[in-house]
């Protein structure tokens, strides 16, 4: 590579590292064939250093706010979705909660004001109709928008040949929504089974 | 061809949405409109059928096609013309159908800008200007 080219590399450093990833060896090759039709004419060089200079500055500058910006929504999108899947986890962690202090630990604080709202007639009906729906899919819809939050999958054509990545975003929110989901998850499947399913003396 | 989930969310959109557009990506768009291209072919076509009015600098240009294939208005080829000869670092990239309509909605927008400009007599002859940078 030309002492100008190499120069260029390191110029590109001023762009941010998310665009510098992507493009920087396509703008190194742009450079590259912009010098080989001017390195016959010094005047010619010093026009494409002018020219590139000036292009670089002010879109280095304007890539960088934008990445800045990009970064703050997308850091706010994952903590609203962080918020949703918290508010979806209340119901089934109460009830959770409730039942393992009840039946676990005989602390019934939580579990019999539950127990006195259902033993008015009808109400234990509707709860064993909804709680699953709301418990199971709050849950498993929960666990799905803050792993998608914190996951990015990406695939790519590269000679001819399918290659598909996956990056985790570290969102310590997210993480804990989800981590907290799948337990809530386990609990919930495991006492179901074991209420219908275990063998009994 | 590249898919991305979670990072490239679309949502319906009019080509009208994304209006007026900027005389570099227009450029970009019109540079694709018949043809695969490469960046350094982008930029000497744009250079080429303006006359050297419009000339991007290598941040502009991959400035622009960031966004325009976040946007959906262009697309990465898969292909390319001859292998051997290009050098792996070249992609080449395509317009899209949506950019398509985006380019021909931008045209007629200042195509009805060029007859308000005739019909009250800003332009002197019959296609006698044409916008700076288009």
């Amino acid at each position: 590579m030309s002492r100008s080219g190499r120069v260029y590399s390191i110029l590109l450093l001023a762009y941010p590292r998310e665009f510098r990833r992507r493009y920087r060896g396509e703008m190194e090759q742009l450079f590259l064939d912009l010098y080989r039709e001017r390195r016959g004419s010094r005047s010619g060089l010093v026009m494409l250093w002018i020219r590139t200079l000036s292009d670089l500055v002010p879109t280095a500058v304007a890539l960088r706010i934008m990445s800045h910006t990009d970064r703050r929504e997308a850091v706010m999108q994952d903590r609203r979705l962080a918020v949703v899947g918290f508010v979806l986890l209340l119901a089934p962690l109460y009830f959770v909660s409730a039942s393992l202090l009840k039946y676990g630990l005989g602390i019934g604080f939580l579990f019999d004001p539950l127990e006195a709202f259902l033993s008015v007639a009808g109400r234990r009906v509707v709860f064993n109709v909804v709680s699953p729906i709301v418990f199971l899919g709050g849950l498993c819809l929960a666990l799905a928008l803050n792993t998608y939050a914190i996951t990015r999958l990406n695939f790519r054509r590269e000679n001819g040949t399918i290659v598909s990545t996956v990056r985790l975003k570290l969102r310590l929110s997210n993480i804990a929504v989800a981590v907290v989901s799948i337990l809530l998850l386990a609990t919930l499947l495991g006492y179901v089974f074991l209420e219908n399913f275990a063998y009994r003396y | 061809m590249e898919c991305f989930v979670g990072e490239g969310r679309t949502t319906e959109r009019e080509p009208g949405d994304l209006l007026p557009l900027s005389p570099a990506v227009l450029n970009i768009l019109l540079a694709l409109a018949d043809e695969e291209r490469h960046g350094y072919a982008i930029m000497r076509e744009v250079e080429e059928r303006t006359g050297g009015r419009a000339r991007m600098g290598p941040g502009t240009l991959y400035g622009s096609i960031k966004r325009m294939l976040a946007e959906g208005l262009i697309e990465e080829s898969d292909e390319r013309p001859d292998p051997a000869m290009d050098d792996q670092r070249r992609r080449y990239y395509r317009i899209s159908g949506f950019g398509r309509q985006v380019a021909g909605a931008e045209a007629e927008r200042l195509s009805g800008l060029v007859e308000t400009a005739r019909a009250r007599k800003l332009l002197g002859g019959r296609g006698s200007s044409v916008p700076e940078g288009v």
